[in-house]
């Protein structure tokens, strides 16, 4: 018995001090030599109708290039590129480029139902092409926010929203959920959701992954609710501050985005997230594999892909909780 | 298959005349103070120079002239052997006892030669003894087999600190994990840190990497059949260990002695560890061993074979105040449960027959509870997400002792398959709205079934295993069959130099499907189906093998060439999350596979210093239509190098010294080569990294220096040892994985009123990970 507690003892004791002391051993830098990758132009655009809120701007295009992973060249938009623009598969107009935004745009309102294709020149790449379309709108049916829903396990308030639509019944369709604060800042709110359409993504993180980033959009198929009323409930945590020991919500205005969005939307973004936490789990665990993002971009990287909104809007009061 | 019978027919003629006024000696062979089978013990008839080995229950069965005289002698390593006169046997099996003892003389030598050169066909196999993987020099305390293998030829970790096997190229599900002849499918605790297999409860292992008898099947790459031990028969006795990381205890004995045994031990996690170190995870994990044997006659035993192991993480956040009640349990749990009821039948003294009933269910469960309540409101989750794979199987082996140069072993085996990729149970009620309960089952049943014949012949010249197995298997309407033919030859040049030839086909219906290809509890095992083929594998080996210093030392030079095909992966970026109804699209199925490689083995087997040095050059390939443009590219496991050597020395009878050196040039990674910036104008900027060639780089080489001794002392009540040793002596930063981050550079920014700091991105570096340091660690146990 005397032997146990001393070979207990003395084993806790190595255990501590190695746990502890040892961190410095384990991280090393490793040089590496790469070959310089093959200069790819890199398009993103993602256009709707025009007559909602001025949160995004209705057609313009960002192009830029790739570089070594390594490079540690300041990544700066292309300016001399030439954009053309294709409606139902006719010429339409070169885009502008603008030096304030860096971006290439164009004055006319894209809408659903229509095939729009750019073009992309440059001179040392290889041209690049892409078409999306904007599916058409979803719109809300019942949209309800409960500003204090509770307090979770940081003992911070939550709010709980929930959106209810009508899934039309003779196509595939993609959604896409968002909730920003336009309190102290523009910002986008993380989603946490029970929601089996939501939770059965590949890229939403299991329940028990430890301190993963929830998605800042909540994206998903109708694969598993084809026709159907559906109603979405998500939980964010409310802007909030901990004044003299007492939390109070503090007042905010609150858009609620639900898109429907192109299968090239849908597949970037999803794949986006996975990549993300991929490579966060690879920092931590060095066990995800590499997982690449979707591009619809012939020749280059990148997503061009439309989509369509319907929004709400709350206003939220100064509350206190605790 | 017309060939085949005919084939069995020749055999069974041409050795007839043979089995003509011939004796016969059966029996078993025993510990004699333990009364546990010694499987593989030689007997050997001195008149006729006829040896065999006694089978896995200690049977074995000697044919001798009938006017054969004098005596047959039985031996085996490490125990004194017995010499047994003719005349004192009778017709009924004759059951043997061994003392333990350490004498070796030219008998038991010279019996050994002849056996393991003239009779040992075995190609590709590697024989662990459970006492020598004792002594090896260990972490956190932990003595264990798996870890034993990988430092044997031919087979690779994968990484360190990891308890899966790669056998020559293959991955870790295509290996048959047998716990007294059942399945185990997930063999690793902690995460792979040790595997499921208690040193303590093993009395036999047996590693099969290529030459495969036809009784193996449903796997492509390799065998591993660990015995558990019986039981001792003629006393209560135990063992217990005090780790670093866990510790275990034994306890064996008779229910009616030499009649009945038990043996039961367990392991378990005694510190919590990453709770300890306050990462407010908590994890913990246990396994029971057990068996039950009876010995109705000489004719019959029955044996109940019992496992179940078990490994938690979990979160868990509780919060109670005078108005508010919060629970928040995240855990992840995954374990196996096997259950074999097998019984021996002894025929005659020519046919032995084993036949199990069984039953295997490995689980990883997700489990998530929150429960909040205030005044007014009550809300409640539990979600519960299921993933494993379970089956129920009946088998029989049969062994025909026909003649000295002739012995055929068949049977058949069918197993039912439950597989459950992804079951799902949600609950959640909330105060004023509708409760939801919905629960979602994937399970897939399927059934595979085999049958067998092997043909041993022992020849002056050349001892063969040429046999074949027929397998096939039926889900829903879809059916496959295949015909698995298996030739083991064994060429004696001299007494002691053998040339040995072995050709194996095997066929696997059960699919692991894996993130990360290295073997994690949370891989998902699928189905064959009409879609997604069976596994198929090839594999030609050859070797000299050449035994010197009077059988001390065996050295074996051994090549092999595997093909393997209809392998699967995931589609890059794909997963099975929701789409279980068509998981089959979601993954490449026209994998193939290549691994050639060239293994060296030099085994001092006994005395006082004992130990192996081991070498294997090789290459693992894959190639997949839609994974890296089609073009071959390196299995995760591919290593040109990989080398081993491990020393175990007695400097006096109570103090073993042990050393292992391994060395391995680096594993292959993917590692991103390009990466683009955008601004999608929803303030989200975003870096993407474009990944290279699959397994285009290479980690560093692998090495390290583990170091143990043992102190042994005798005391009234039994014996104890402390154990010490030191991992990784010279602080070698191994790699573990490689990642890449950037760094973030703070800088200072007058802002309204003050001066503030900013964090901007810098450079990108790639790190390596390493895990363990120098190492000490300590263990104490005892015997009694």
């Amino acid at each position: 018995m005397k032997n146990w507690k001393i070979a207990n003892n003395i084993q806790i004791f190595i255990l501590v001090v190695l746990l502890f002391s040892s961190c410095n051993f384990y991280e090393t830098e490793v040089p590496i030599d790469l070959p310089s990758p093959k200069p790819k132009l890199v398009v993103h655009s993602t256009f709707t109708p025009f007559d909602l809120p001025a949160l995004v701007k209705s057609f313009s295009v960002s192009i830029s290039q790739n570089a070594g992973v390594f490079d540690t060249t300041k990544m700066v938009p292309i300016s001399d590129a030439t954009v053309s623009l294709f409606i139902d598969g006719k010429f339409d107009q070169i885009l502008k480029y603008s030096s304030g935004s860096g971006l290439y745009w164009s004055n006319f309102y894209p809408n659903a139902g229509i095939e729009y294709s750019i073009k992309v020149e440059k001179e040392g790449f290889e041209t690049v092409t892409t078409n999306g379309t904007i599916p058409p709108k979803v719109a809300i049916k019942n949209c309800e926010l409960t500003p204090f829903a509770g307090l979770n396990s940081d003992n911070l308030a939550f709010s709980q929203l929930s959106v209810t639509f009508d899934d039309p019944a003779d196509q595939i369709n993609y959604y896409e959920i968002m909730v920003l604060g336009y309190g102290q800042e523009k910002d986008k709110y993380r989603l946490t959701t029970n929601d089996k359409i939501i939770t059965s993504e590949s890229y939403y993180p299991s329940p028990v992954l430890m301190d993963a980033d929830l998605p800042k959009r909540l994206l998903f198929s109708d694969r598993l609710i084809n026709g159907k009323n559906h109603t979405v409930e998500m939980t964010f945590h409310a802007n909030q501050a901990l004044i003299s020991g007492k939390l109070y919500m503090t007042p905010n205005l609150l858009y609620i985005a639900f898109r429907s969005v192109s299968k090239d939307y849908y597949l970037y973004y999803t794949s986006l997230l996975k990549h993300t936490y991929n490579r966060r789990s690879d920092m931590l665990f060095g066990i995800a594999e590499p997982s690449p993002v979707y591009t619809n971009i012939q020749n280059g990287y990148g997503l061009f892909a439309g989509y369509a909104e319907d929004t709400r809007s709350f206003w939220v009061d100064s509350l206190k909780v605790r | 298959m017309k060939q085949l019978i005919i084939l069995h027919i020749i055999c069974l003629m041409a050795f007839a005349a043979n089995a003509q006024n011939k004796l016969i000696i059966s029996g078993f062979v025993f510990d004699d103070q333990t009364r546990e089978p010694l499987i593989g013990a030689h007997i050997f008839d001195n008149h006729s120079r006829i040896a065999v080995q006694s089978n896995e229950f200690g049977f074995f069965s000697l044919s001798v002239p009938e006017t054969s005289a004098g005596n047959f002698t039985v031996s085996f390593i490490g125990y004194q052997p017995e010499t047994i006169a003719l005349n004192q046997v009778a017709k009924e099996p004759k059951t043997i006892y061994l003392k333990p003892g350490l004498a070796i003389d030219e008998v038991e030598v010279s019996v050994r030669k002849r056996v393991d050169f003239v009779q040992k066909k075995e190609v590709g196999t590697v024989k662990i003894d459970p006492k020598q993987v004792r002594n090896m020099p260990n972490l956190f305390g932990e003595v264990d087999l798996i870890k034993a293998l990988q430092l044997t030829p031919g087979i690779q970790s994968g990484g360190e600190g990891k308890s899966n096997l790669y056998v020559r190229g293959g991955s870790p599900d295509q290996n048959l994990m047998l716990l007294d002849d059942v399945p185990l499918y997930y063999v690793a605790h902690f995460g792979g840190f040790l595997s499921v297999f208690n040193n303590d409860a093993i009395s036999d292992v047996t590693m099969i990497k290529g030459g495969f008898p036809a009784r193996y099947g449903t796997r492509l790459s390799s065998v591993l059949d660990i015995r558990m031990k019986n039981g001792n028969m003629q006393k209560i006795s135990g063992q217990g260990t005090v780790g670093l990381l866990s510790s275990k205890i034994s306890l064996e004995g008779p229910v009616i002695k030499g009649k009945s045994s038990f043996i039961i031990s367990a392991r378990k996690n005694i510190i919590p560890i990453l709770k300890l170190a306050d990462a407010g995870i908590l994890y913990n994990f246990y396994d029971i061993n057990a068996k039950l044997n009876y010995t109705f006659s000489e004719n019959d035993r029955i044996f109940f074979s019992f496992y179940n192991g078990d490994d938690h993480v979990g979160v868990r956040n509780k919060e109670k105040t005078d108005k508010i009640k919060l629970v928040n349990d995240k855990s992840t749990r995954w374990g196996n449960l096997l259950l074999a009821l097998r019984w021996n039948h002894l025929f005659s003294g020519k046919l032995f027959s084993n036949t199990t009933l069984s039953f295997t269910d490995y689980k990883y469960r997700n489990l998530y509870n929150y429960q909040y309540q205030n005044d007014s409101l009550k809300k409640e989750t539990r979600s519960k997400i299921t993933t494993g794979i379970r089956d129920f199987s009946l088998k029989s082996d049969f062994t025909w002792y026909y003649s000295p140069n002739y012995e055929m072993r068949f049977g058949f085996a069918s197993i039912v398959h439950s597989f459950i990729p992804n079951n799902e149970n949600y609950k959640q009620s909330i105060t004023g709205k509708a409760s939801v309960d919905s629960t979602y089952l994937s399970n897939i049943n399927a059934t595979e079934a085999s049958i067998y014949s092997e043909n041993n012949f022992n020849l002056k010249w050349m001892s063969a295993n040429i046999g074949v197995r027929l397998s096939g298997y039926l889900l829903k309407e879809q059916a496959y069959y295949s015909l698995e033919p298996r030739v083991l030859l064994n060429l004696p040049i001299t007494r002691n130099l053998a040339l040995k030839y072995s050709f194996s086909k095997m066929n696997q219906y059960v699919h692991l499907l894996s993130y990360s290809g290295i073997g994690m509890p949370s891989d998902y095992w699928m189905p064959t189906t009409k879609n997604v083929l069976p596994e198929t594998s090839c594999q030609n080996s050859l070797g000299i093998y050449y035994g010197f210093g009077e059988g001390k030392y065996e050295v074996s030079i051994e090549s092999y060439h595997k093909t393997m095909n209809n392998l699967i992966a995931f589609r890059p970026g794909e997963s099975l999350t929701g789409k279980l109804s068509d998981w089959e699209q979601t993954v490449e199925n026209n994998g193939r596979g290549k691994s050639i490689g060239l293994e060296f083995f030099l085994q001092k087997l006994t005395g006082k210093t004992t130990g192996w040095v081991g070498a294997t050059l090789s290459r693992a390939e894959r190639t997949f239509k839609e994974l890296n443009q089609g073009k071959n590219f390196p299995f995760s496991s591919d290593r040109l190098f990989d080398g081993s050597l491990v020393v175990n020395h007695e400097i006096r009878k109570n103090i073993v010294v042990s050393a292992t050196w391994t060395y391995g040039t680096g594993y292959p990674v993917t590692v991103a080569s390009e990466r683009y910036v955008f601004n999608d104008n929803e303030y989200y900027n975003s870096e993407v990294y474009v990944y290279g060639e699959i397994n285009g780089h290479r980690m560093r080489d692998f090495h390290r220096l583990d170091l143990g001794v043992n102190f042994t002392k005798q005391k009234s009540w039994g014996e104890r040892t402390w154990t010490i040793s030191i991992f990784n002596v010279y602080n070698r930063k191994n790699p573990y994985f490689l990642y890449m981050e950037r760094e973030t550079i703070f800088k200072r920014q007058d802002q309204n009123g003050g001066v503030g700091i900013k964090a901007i991105p810098g450079d990108l570096h790639l790190y390596q990970k390493s895990l363990f340091p120098f190492f000490p660690s300590f263990a104490y146990s005892f015997k009694f």
